[in-house]
This record gives C-alpha cells, structure tokens and sequence, in this order.
C-alpha cells in the first residue's frame, strides 16, 4: 500500500518541471526551504480573487467517490456498500471516479481538479458539531474558540475593507468559518429574503431613517449604539438591491439544477459575474451522513453536487473572471473505512478534499491512506493536515500570512498554477 | 390636549426615590422602564403608570414573584434503542437493532414518527416558556433563566434526544434565582450537559477534559484562573458521571478513577461534588458569575471597583441570584446614563418584548421559529460559548429580517399577494414578485400563514385621547420603543404621516377615528418603527 505510486496525472502529462512538484506533493509533507511565501504575487494581483468554498455536510464517504478499485482491501472492508469496478469512472490504475461524478472527471481531464487525499487532524472528532468546529476554527484540539478561520483572515489582512460583501454565505446554515467579531458578512437563505418587505413609501422613510442615523455626531451610550446599528442599516440597505439583482436577474445560458445547491451556486455565478465583491463565498451542501443504506442517498448526493458545480464551472467558463475563481470542497471527516450492518457507514476520519477552476493544477496531492493500517477506530489515518490547504488558500490564493490565520506554521502544496 | 393618559405621559413624571451609594434612585419614568427592560421584557405606558404610584422595592419585588408557576410537563421519554441509535447517538447494526427483521421502510416511518413526537414535545415546551414570558407570570425568573442558557449552553445537535435538553431547562429555570451554587452542582450531573461535553466517554484511564475545560473556563472561573494540569485532574473527578439512558444521572464507580487528585492547590479524591466546591471557593468564581450577569444587565462590562463591589457581595450571599439581583435593580448606578438604552436585544426578548408592549398573541412556535431565523435558536447556541450578544445581535440580514417578522406581527405584510395566491407558490413562481416571494416564505417558516395580527392602533389611540399626529406619534413613539424616543425619529415619522396622508386620500381626520384605510397605515407605521434600530434597544 504505501508504496503505491501516486503520480500526478496532470503534471505527468504536461511533464518537465511540473512533474517535480506533482511528486513532491505526492510523497507526503516534506520542509521547504524556498517555500510558497516567496512565490506570492503582489498583494494587488489578488484583489480579485475569490474562493468558493462548498461544505459536503454530515461527512462524505471519500473511498464510495474516489474509489480505490484496486486495492483488496476495499472490497474487504465493503463487501455490499461499494460501487462496482465496471460502473466507475477511470481515472488511474488504483481508483476511479463514482460514475456518478462524470461532470467532475471532466473537470480532471482538463486539469482543472486536484484531489488532496487523506485529509484530516489528529485524533479525530466523531461529533458532527465538533469536527466542524475544529474545521471551522483551525484551532488545535481542546475547544476550538475565535472567529472562524475565513474570519481571521479578515481580521488581520482585508482589516482595511470593513464591508460586509466581502464574504458572502449562500445557505441556511451560516458556518462559523466565516465568522468574524470585527466584521459582518453577507448571509442569506435564499436572495429573496435579503429585503424589507416594505411598500414603497414605507421604503422611503425607513432609508430616510437609517441615513439620519448613520449622520448622528453623538458618540456616547445610546446615541453610539443606535448610530452604529444605523451604520449597519444602511449597509443592509445598499446591499439588499444589489443582492436581489446580481442573483435573481443574473442571465445565463447554462440551466443549473433546481435543488439547493444548483440555486445557491447560481446565485454565487450571478454574483461573481455582477462583480459583487465577495472574496469568499460559502455554501453548505448537506446530508451526507449515511449511516444505512447509504447507497441511494450518497448517489442522489454526489449527482446533486456534480451537476451543480459542472453547471457552475461550465457557467465560469470564458468569463474574465475565470482565472480568479478557486473552487475548495471539504467535509467534516470521512466515514468509516469498513460499512456497517446496515449497508451504510458511520462517521470516520480522513477524507479527501477537492480544488476546482482555471487556478488549479490538476492531479493528486497527498498519499492514499491505507485500507489496512487503520487507526484504533478502525478509520482512516490522515496524511494532510486540513490547515496546510488552509495555509496553501491563505498563502498562495490570498497571499496572506497564513501564521496570523492558522494556528502553527502549516507546509503548504502546490496545487495552483 | 386629550384625557388623562397622554396628559401624564407627556409631563415629566417623578414618584418615590431610593437612595443607595450616596445617590438616591430617581423614580421616573425613565427608569421605570429602564427596570422592566431590563429585569423583565420591557413595559407598556400603563405598566409604567401603575410602577409608578409605587415604590421601588414594592416593584422589583412584584418582577421577582412567580404569579403562575411553569405547568409541569408530561414528557414521553423515548428510548434510543427506539431511535435505532446507541447511547451515543451512533446508528445501532442491524444484528443489534430492536427492529431486527421489520422492513426497513417500516423502520424509517416508525423512527420518522418518533423523531417528530421528540421534537413536537419540545417545541411545546419551548411555547409554555415564552407564553410564561408573554404572559409575565415570573418576569425577572423567566429572564434570568433566559441568561443561564446562554451560560450553560446546551445544544440539541449534540443532544440528540429532547428529553434531557427539556430537562436541563427546567432544572436551569428552576434555579435561575436561587444560588448558583445549586446550579454549578447540578450542571456537572445534569445528563443533557454530560452528553453535550462528552463527559459519557469520559472513563477512568481515559480522560476526556471537554466538560473539565468548560466547567472552569466558561461556567466558573473564566481563562487564566487554572492550568492545563487543573483541567487534567478535574477531569478525572469527573470520571464515571453518566447520563444514562433513561435520561438520569448514573455515577459509574466502575469507570470513575478514585485516585488522589491535585485541583487548585487542594489534594484530595475529589469527584465531581469536591471539584465544584473548590470551584466555588475561588475568589475568580464569584467574580466570574459577577461579570457576566453585570455584562448581561447593564449591557456594558462593569469597571473594576464595581465588579469587585458585586462579586464580594454575591460571595457574602452564598451566591445568591435573587440578592445579587434585587440589588442590582435597586442601585442608583444600574440608572446611570452610559447604560440606560444602549443595549442590544436579543431576537427572543425583542419578539417577546414587541408583543407584550403590543397586546400581541402569536401562533404556536413561533417565537422558536422567528428567533431561530434571527439568530438565536432556543438550544442551538452557535458555539459551546453561547451566544456572543450584545452588537453581535445585529447584522444586516438580521436587521432586515427583525424588521420583517415585525412586519408579519403587526400585520402590515397581509396586503400583498403572498399573502393569498404566492402562499401555496413554488418560490420560482414567475407571477409573484420577489417582495411576495420573501413574505411567503418568511409566513410558511413561522408559522404564521392562518394568523391574524389583531393589532388596534387606532382604538388605543382614540382611548389615549391622541388627535393629532403629534400627539399620536408621541404617543406611539413612547409606547413602542423601549427607549427614550429620539427627537429626531419624531420628524421622520411625521413627514412619512404627511405622504401617507396624501396618498391615502385621509384629509386631516384624526387616525384615532380608525377605519380600513388608517389601520393599514398605522399597521405600516409599526412596521417601520420595529425596523429600526432604535426598536432593537432597550
């Protein structure tokens, strides 16, 4: 197992000196000396950039989507909940795609998708909540407490930009990553409710209301607070309209699909393309946590994301602002190596996690995690610490200092190009 | 000038005074309503008339009484092996599942069902706490119970099953007022909270800290006021506490590690009892809980002299809430300017406070719904801190849709089209607007779709004897807001009066003379009103 040759398809295919950082990458974290700090471009270059960062909620079972089908131990350790060798979706000589992620192995052809494998922290949280949290904050074990880390990021290095539109949350569920106690961001559940439902003369006053307000040259006690709320109303109010037409006006040829995901990535296109100004836009995907037969539900799932981002991605494609937009895919933990009895797996360790777009230098980032050197749970052991992707979004997407964000100095990967 | 009410709202108004630090407690209106904004959930212009005409200490003490105790309630406990989970809410196999060989689509709709009857149980008992707060009938209590949640966080994403959250919540409401003592005790054998900190795999040789850390950092002593070593071995006293699954408190001595442990200078074989007393008797306990009530109440964190003042006497007092609260409402510095109307409600004490200043009775589960979508679902805090609070309460989605719920309660968001044809619409229906479309969506998710606001506006101002709009805008300014309204607000709404006037056709008639055409202006002037920051202060 350990000895499996984890090529980078990409890079081999394009070959020469790319080849070099594909296996670098691939044989496991390693001290570099002349490392991504100085590879930052000019923090201007990255003003326009944006992550699209999508949580698969509720843990996803990484080995049912990227299959390892050569390996024994697979079939072993799934006897019933696996996803049969002839269905899958080729991709090298040890996994392939679920077929249901053709959208996605398109986007592998193209070398627009990198797959770091193993992913995870140590000694894993089964908690739902928890994992999250600990993926939320990036802190280390023990209570994870802050801002999220997305929110760290504004606090020390887009500190100069107070306005809330700079990370977007698409969704219900707003996830503490974005999270930030200096700064507000732009959340909504679906566009349509970022609006006072008020007529139009009603409207009039309650614009004229927050503008006197915002105006209050009285710094003190209440008349500090109600200035600061109005502040905070007028932003509500500049931003409201433009929320409403970026998404619900947004004109595009290609049909997203209509369930969660498909609506709030379309909204998040729509936004990208009127130029909004989110840096960050968030969206939760849920339900992965396939505890019984996990088959159907896990199918209906990855289609759903498959679809949703290739319409998104298919949507990117040609526009201006292609080469600026990072797509990051992440769960709380993987599920549990072996299935249950009830044909479906409980929560697990680690997991892979998926980068998307123009940016990326497709291939595989990160050993394969054994199928039988198990932790004492029976899970997968990780290989890549989930803070070093959050070092390589900070330091070589954002050019942050990713020491003021992460809690330790994390080895990034080259997974850009 | 119209009868009496308005007459006096409009003097200025000074009853009796208490003096305390040198200075005396100006019983005005102001501070009348500063006190019920605070200790209860804001007062109504005759609430404040009648506290009035009394004393002080006669007032704090009405808050402080329990009128109608909660009703007790009927819980059905339903077992986890009837969920198909294990005690630790993992999915059981089906070798071992209490439904081995029942088809698993029975098995889906039976466990379907039963998740419903766990959550419908809480929803229900969720309303009997905030009809106890919509009726009043143990203000101060029901607030400060309100308090104790956010303080001793629990969270039903963790929590699988509701029976325990509904649990902790009684026991937390029971001993809001009494001695925090009783309550630090009975948190670390509540078995929501054992679950909540994993304190179930928290075993003899295998320590888990997560209730250890909390107990301390955020439930007694606060960071810097113990070591990472005082985690480890208060960890281990709390070896072998099990919420079991019945829902009770179980000591494991099987799992509980009786060996001497070192907690905070004290060597002994604590268990979780021994911790918490020497929990207690840290001089940053009292001073903890001093700090976050004082934080809570005043809406500003206290200076040293006064934090050192209050966590002294909550000391003195046996930790006493009651004491430490009557005193706090007493003192002539719980009136000071700083603090007076420059705090930020929280979703449910501005939806409870609304309805109770306008005479309102909303649906069943809604104020669980409404708050939910504001930011702050009962029993779902964001984090194991609770709830930030204050300015936190405030972001721009959330002002908007304060403002909206508002809106459905006063009901100024009937008139359009959602609220007949787009209730039943997809949320793509190309007919609706998008104005419809957010208002049938908000109506469906809080309950609201069959409700009708039963807001009176003008009859209460024809019973004030409000004529003009002056006088109705002073008057409604002053009884919707839970501050002290703004001069300049009054203008505003003024010239808003003056447009509407035109556009509806209302020549100069009075809006006390009411009708079809004035109720939906004045449904609309609440609107605006509750939208505004100054509705969200208190």
């Amino acid at each position: 197992m350990t000895s499996r040759l984890v090529f980078d398809r990409r890079n081999f295919l394009v070959g020469g000196t790319a080849l070099l950082g594909g296996c670098a990458a691939a044989s496991g974290p390693k001290p570099h000396a002349a490392n991504a700090a100085r590879e930052i471009p000019a923090a201007s270059n990255n003003d326009d950039r944006v992550l699209v960062l999508i949580e698969l909620g509720g843990g996803n079972d990484g080995l049912n989507t990227i299959v390892p089908w050569a390996d024994d131990a697979y079939w072993k350790l799934r006897p019933t909940v696996n996803v049969p060798k002839e269905t899958l979706l080729s991709l090298d000589d040890y996994c392939g795609f679920n077929p249901l992620l053709a959208r996605t192995r398109e986007q592998w052809n193209d070398g627009r998708l990198a797959i770091v494998r193993g992913v995870g922290y140590p000694k894993p949280v089964y908690s739902h909540f928890k994992s999250f949290e600990i993926w939320h904050t990036a802190r280390e074990q023990g209570r994870p407490s802050g801002d999220g880390w997305i929110g760290r990021l504004r606090n020390t290095h887009w500190k100069d930009d107070p306005r809330a539109e700079l990370v977007v949350h698409v969704g219900t569920q707003v996830p503490y990553s974005v999270h930030s106690s200096q700064f507000q961001t732009v959340a909504y559940a679906s566009p349509e409710s970022f609006q006072w439902a008020g007529d139009a003369i009603a409207q009039r006053t309650y614009v004229e209301a927050a503008n006197a307000m915002e105006s209050a040259t009285s710094h003190t006690g209440r008349d500090a607070m109600r200035a600061r709320l109005g502040a905070t109303l007028a932003a509500a109010q500049r931003l409201s309209p433009r929320v409403l037409q970026s998404t619900l006006e947004y004109q595009t040829k290609i049909e997203y699909p209509t369930d969660d995901l498909g609506r709030s990535l379309r909204c998040v296109a729509g936004m990208i393309d009127a130029r909004f100004g989110g840096r960050v836009y968030s969206i939760h995907h849920g339900n992965f946590d396939t505890h019984a037969m996990q088959q159907e539900p896990q199918s209906r799932l990855l289609e759903s994301f498959d679809k949703g981002l290739g319409a998104f991605l298919t949507d990117l494609k040609g526009r201006s602002q292609e080469p600026n937009v990072l797509v990051m895919v992440i769960s709380e933990f993987g599920r549990r190596a072996s299935e249950n009895a009830s044909k479906g797996t409980d929560h697990g360790a680690a997991g892979p996690v998926y980068f998307f777009g123009a940016p990326v230098r497709g291939g595989f980032y990160g050993k394969h995690p054994s199928l039988v050197e198990l932790d004492e749970n029976a899970n997968l052991v990780h290989n890549v610490d989930f803070r070093s992707l959050y070092a390589t979004v900070l330091e070589r997407w954002f050019g942050a200092d990713s020491l003021q964000v992460l809690p330790g100095r994390y080895e990034t990967l080259p997974i850009l190009a | 000038m119209g009868p009496l009410l308005l007459k006096v709202l409009l003097l200025p108004l000074v009853g009796a005074s208490v003096s305390g630090n040198g200075r005396d407690l100006e019983w005005n209106a102001r501070n009348v309503e500063h006190l019920f904004n605070r200790a209860a959930f804001g007062a109504t212009p005759s609430e404040v008339q009648a506290a009035l005409a009394s004393t002080p200490e006669a007032v704090v003490e009405r808050l402080m009484t329990v009128s109608r105790p909660l009703e007790p309630t009927q819980l059905e406990l339903i077992r986890w092996e009837d969920f198909n989970l294990d005690p630790r809410g993992v999915p059981v196999d089906d070798s071992k599942s209490k439904y081995k060989g029942v088809p698993r689509e029975q098995v889906r709709e039976k466990v379907t069902l039963l998740r419903q009857t766990d959550r419908a149980q809480f929803l229900e008992y969720a309303d009997r706490y905030f009809d106890s707060m919509l009726r009043g009938d143990a203000p101060v209590l029901d607030h400060a119970a309100l308090f104790w949640h956010g303080f001793f966080t629990t969270s039903f994403t963790v929590v699988v099953r509701k029976f325990e959250i509904i649990r902790q919540h009684e026991f937390v409401r029971a001993n809001s007022l009494g001695s925090f003592r009783d309550l630090l005790q009975g948190i670390v054998r509540d078995p929501g909270m054992l679950q909540y900190l994993d304190n179930n795999t928290n075993v003899k040789g295998h320590a888990n800290e997560n209730l250890a850390r909390e107990l301390m950092e955020l439930y007694s002593l606060g960071e810097g006021h113990y070591t990472e070593v005082d985690v480890r071995e208060a960890a281990r006293a709390l070896t072998g506490a099990w919420a079991d699954p019945e829902g009770r408190f179980q000591f494991q001595t099987e799992n509980h590690d009786d060996g001497e442990k070192q907690i905070l200078g004290h060597t002994g074989k604590f268990a979780g009892k021994e911790l918490v007393d020497i929990l207690l008797e840290q001089d940053a306990c009292p001073r903890w809980v001093a700090l976050k009530l004082l934080t809570y109440y005043e809406g500003v964190p206290p200076t040293e002299a006064r934090l050192a003042d209050y966590a002294a006497f909550l000391r003195a007092n046996d930790y006493r809430i009651d004491a430490f609260l009557k005193r706090l409402f007493l003192d002539p510095d719980f009136y000071r300017e700083e603090v007076l109307d420059a705090r930020v409600q929280g979703p449910i004490e501005f939806l409870i406070g609304m309805c109770h200043k306008l005479s309102l009775t909303p649906p069943r589960n809604f104020v669980f719904a409404a708050t939910a979508r504001l930011g702050q679902c009962f029993y779902d805090p964001p984090t194991v801190k609770g709830w930030d609070g204050g300015e936190t309460w405030i972001t721009n989605a959330s002002l908007l849709g304060r403002g909206n719920v508002a809106g459905v309660l006063v009901g100024a968001l009937d008139d359009t089209a959602a609220s007949n044809d787009a209730m039943t619409a997809q949320d793509d229906d190309v007919g609706a607007s998008t104005r419809d479309i957010a208002v049938a969506q908000l109506k469906r998710s809080t309950h609201t779709r069959d409700w009708k606001s039963t807001l009176d506006v003008a009859g209460e101002l024809a019973r004030v004897g409000a004529r003009t709009d002056d006088q109705a805008i002073d008057y409604l300014l002053s009884a919707w807001l839970s501050i002290e309204p703004p001069a300049e607000l009054h203008a505003l709404l003024a010239e808003h009066l003056v447009r509407v006037r035109e556009e509806a056709h209302l020549g100069s008639r009075p809006l006390a003379d009411g009708g079809a055409d004035v109720d939906h202006v004045l449904r609309r002037l609440a609107y605006i009103v509750f939208s505004l920051p100054e509705a969200q202060l208190n």
